[in-house]
């Protein structure tokens, strides 16, 4: 068990440090003085004074070898110091972790409503044997998949704000803001949730153990829910681990569209202004996001399911 | 691909043009609706803004679209007549400049106090130039302003001297912008990674800063007892408005959106294109050409010596074609090497004719041959030249530029790039044209762009050619009608021999519904929201 749970750990850090090291790469082998692009802000052609440059240069360590940029950068990063945004001098963790709250909020209604309608649509669509039924709600999923959550967010805003003037289209005071965008972001958990455990459903009503259960004189229903669905989710869990990085994808565009601060849109405002302290910190900060819900996820399969328990042994 | 797109912006300009056609929009700061009878107070103004200021701090960060905010709580020394272009007293009532123009002698207002109570005093003037030298990098253009600071001295309470170590002829005009507004002590002494959040902006506008949520909103509230508005504006005393809220939509079909069902009275960076939209359905429509540079491709005049190809180049834009396809008809057009509202402009659109069949005479003449390909060629060359412009934005523009060139026989070959590697190739010569447009009141923004000198030498001139000299010396010529007479020559060279291929001015659009009254642009580029009411 010890060695399983190590394992785990030890995996999330490699992919933490690697990470860290693409995006390290990626910025020196890129063409372009980063401190140069820092500056250039903008479609004007500014003239930079190239003492600014220097001192610029100097303040972000720049002029430093590049090893010992790796390496210092590296250090600050396990001691949770991302070093200071180009753009203002504060702190990139700070920044990070005053945007956190806002988008954890957003991801928190988001898995509220797309976890049980994604289960719900799931059952539905397994348990009722009418064709047409059946095949609607198989195809909410997929439907959700291949709607890109930008567009959805235009379109949920057009439709209930601009037209029917329910809620507010932009603004984060009352839970009236909060409506659309977390609909919005529930899009991709539902698509993932229906379709991991429609499929996983689907394969389990196919197990030897649900004749016994038929045999014992079941209803369809006791079947389905009581026995294949408590045997389905553990994909689910897995898929909803996965979703950790699709909410932060979705965050970027969700919080643009419906003008909220959070993690998304500090990655946006990095981007466009080209700080690349701080984009390196939200890369280094979303991985270690992405990589915890996946060990949590790592570390609740024993805890459900005896037969991995007993796979690991003592 | 590139048919279709031209032939779906052929159809747009089409149906926009009948549009203004029936509308008239009102434009630039010569043209604000001014209401009549009672002046209407009160009332909270929505705005929305395009821009998502990385830094709330108008002295670190210049973005023109924070700066429509900032101008509303920051108060500058001086302040431009959008009408007469001539410099008036703001916080400063007059100023006196020494014979080498590098001692600048301010007399201040002795009755403006900041909203928190501080009174404005020549102790404000030093610590705040002082404080723009020490941000450094972290105020490109504010640094860039005060190039070449000494000191500031301080004669008594109301009266300070700034000084620098060389002539610095426009220094006056860069006192009017508001990246060198005054702000009280209190934000001065604020690290400046914390104002940069929104804390502690205290200036001694005709609004206050009540609540900044980064990445979310801007909340401004009346001063009680503002008193010292420029005699530049439409009233005196207090602004009309209880306040402004602006709202930072980033996402262009939110902006439109909240425009149309009316969750804000007003919004800034409103694409051309939609714009003329909002007028036929009565909005208002105000456009502002930027002050500096228009667009264009800039020369390397290494790689194209020869003045007659230039000039067969310009004669291959169709400006006009530009103006209506690309940006609906809604931007003014381009008539000069600077922009109108630039300090010294002159008017040199007879230059700027549309002229295919004399590109085509000149290559021709040049025994230049049209080829198989539909380009000219020569000695199994195509005439071909390399292009380079900021993508992804410029893109639809400069596909535009191409295929006019393209129609005379010239092949352009575009190259999208990053802003930094255009700063790199500009300083380096590693280009045939390149885009280049610097919004900037005086008209000095020529040197910073294409000085061999002090400048990114955005021409390749060489230091001892005509107009390197002239664009180097008109810094240092501290006679103000010779300097104005120089910057008029520099304009005449650029233009005629055709070191800029100019394309279009570039312009801001805001649209206001019917019940915004007073809304201008000052001379700076930024609206000014002191003179609105809101009418129901």
């Amino acid at each position: 068990m010890i060695r399983y749970v190590g394992l785990r750990i030890f995996y999330g850090v490699l992919v933490v440090f690697l990470s860290y090291a693409l995006v390290f790469v990626l910025l020196n082998v890129l063409p372009g003085d980063p401190v140069e692009l820092m500056l250039s802000r903008g479609g004007d052609a500014t003239y930079i004074d190239p003492q600014l440059l220097e001192e610029m240069r100097q303040r972000l360590g720049y002029d430093r070898p590049l090893f010992v940029q790796f390496f210092d950068g590296l250090f600050g990063v396990m001691r949770g110091d991302l070093g200071t945004s180009a753009m203002t001098g504060a702190s990139v963790s700070g920044e990070i972790f005053r945007a956190l709250p806002s988008t954890f909020t957003l991801a928190f209604f988001a898995l509220l409503i797309g976890l049980p309608v994604g289960v719900a649509v799931a059952v539905i669509a397994v348990l009722i044997h009418r064709p047409a039924i059946s095949e609607f709600f198989r195809g909410i999923p997929v439907l959700n998949a291949s709607m890109p959550t930008f567009w959805v967010g235009l379109l949920v805003m057009q439709v209930l704000s601009f037209q029917l003037k329910w809620f507010p289209a932009y603004g984060t005071e009352g839970w009236q803001t909060l409506v659309m965008p977390a609909m919005t972001l529930a899009v991709p958990v539902i698509a993932v949730t229906g379709q991991v455990l429609i499929k996983s459903m689907d394969e389990q009503t196919l197990e030897p153990y649900t004749s016994t259960v038929w045999a014992k004189g079941a209803t369809r229903a006791r079947v389905q829910i009581r026995h294949v669905l408590r045997n389905s989710l553990i994909p689910v869990i897995t898929a909803v681990a996965l979703t950790a990085s699709s909410l932060l994808a979705g965050a970027v565009i969700v919080e643009t569209v419906f003008s909220r601060n959070g993690l998304g849109r500090i990655t946006v405002t990095a981007i466009l202004n080209k700080d690349i302290p701080m984009v390196q910190g939200i890369v280094i900060v979303a991985t270690v996001l992405v990589v915890l819900a996946n060990l949590l996820v790592d570390l609740l399969y024993p805890l459900l399911d005896p037969r991995i328990r007993k796979a690991y042994g003592k | 691909m590139r048919r279709s797109l031209a032939r779906r912006y052929l159809v747009g300009a089409l149906a926009l043009s009948a549009l203004v056609g029936l509308t008239a929009c009102s434009s630039g700061p010569s043209d604000p609706s001014t209401p009549s009878g009672e002046p209407q107070t009160g009332g909270t103004l929505k705005v929305a803004i395009d821009l998502d200021p990385y830094c709330f701090d108008g002295q670190q960060n210049a973005q023109t679209a924070l700066h429509n905010v900032v101008r509303q709580f920051l108060d500058s020394l001086t302040i431009y007549d959008p009408e007469t272009k001539e410099l008036n007293p703001w916080l400063a009532e007059s100023w006196e400049v020494n014979d080498d123009m590098s001692e600048f002698t301010f007399h201040l207002r002795d009755d403006v106090t900041f909203s928190n109570g501080e009174q404005f005093t020549a102790e404000h003037v030093k610590a705040n130039f002082d404080r723009i030298i020490s941000l450094g990098a972290l105020s490109v253009k504010g640094s860039g302003y005060l190039q070449g600071y000494v000191e500031t001295e301080i004669v008594d309470d109301y009266t300070a001297i700034v000084k620098f170590d060389r002539p610095r002829v426009s220094f006056l005009t860069a006192t009017a912008d508001s990246v060198l507004g005054m702000y009280a002590m209190e934000t001065i002494e604020t690290a400046p990674e914390a104002t940069c959040l929104g804390e502690n902006l205290i200036g001694s506008g005709p609004f206050v800063v009540s609540q900044i949520v980064k990445s979310e909103r801007i909340s401004l509230v009346k001063r009680e007892g503002y008193n010292w508005a420029p005699e530049t504006m439409a009233h005196q005393g207090e602004a009309y408005l209880d306040g402004i809220d602006f709202s930072i939509l980033p996402e262009r079909s939110v902006r439109v959106g909240a425009l149309q069902s009316g969750q804000v009275d007003a919004s800034m960076g409103i694409p051309p294109l939609d714009a003329a939209g909002f007028t036929a359905s009565g909005f208002q429509v105000l456009t502002f050409s930027n002050p500096g540079i228009p667009n264009n491709l800039s020369v390397n005049s290494k790689a194209i010596p020869d003045v007659e190809m230039r000039r067969a180049l310009q004669k291959s834009i169709d400006r006009e074609e530009i103006r209506q396809i690309v940006y609906g008809g809604t931007y003014d057009e381009v008539r000069g090497a600077i922009s109108p509202s630039t300090i010294g402009f002159i008017d040199l659109s007879d230059h700027l004719a549309y002229d295919p069949d004399g590109a085509k005479a000149y290559f021709e003449s040049q025994g230049w041959t049209m080829g198989s390909s539909g380009f000219y060629e020569k000695d199994g060359q195509i005439l071909s030249f390399t292009s380079a412009h900021i993508a992804p934005g410029n893109d639809v523009l400069f596909e535009m530029v191409q295929q006019q060139l393209a129609r005379v026989g010239v092949q352009l070959q575009l190259n999208g790039i990053e802003a930094s590697v255009a700063t790199e190739s500009r300083r380096n010569g590693t280009f045939n044209t390149l885009q280049t447009q610097q919004t900037s009141l005086d008209p000095d923004v020529i040197r910073s762009l294409y000085s061999p000198v002090s400048g990114s030498n955005g021409l390749q001139l060489d230091a001892d050619s005509e107009l390197g000299q002239l664009i180097e010396g008109q810094a240092y010529e501290t006679d103000v009608d010779k300097r104005m007479e120089m910057i008029e020559e520099i304009q005449r060279i650029l233009v005629e021999d055709a070191y800029l291929l100019l394309t279009n001015i570039q312009t801001q659009v805001q649209v206001a519904t019917s019940n915004v009254q007073g809304l201008s642009f000052n001379l700076n580029a930024n609206l000014s929201f002191y003179d609105v009411q809101l009418t129901q």
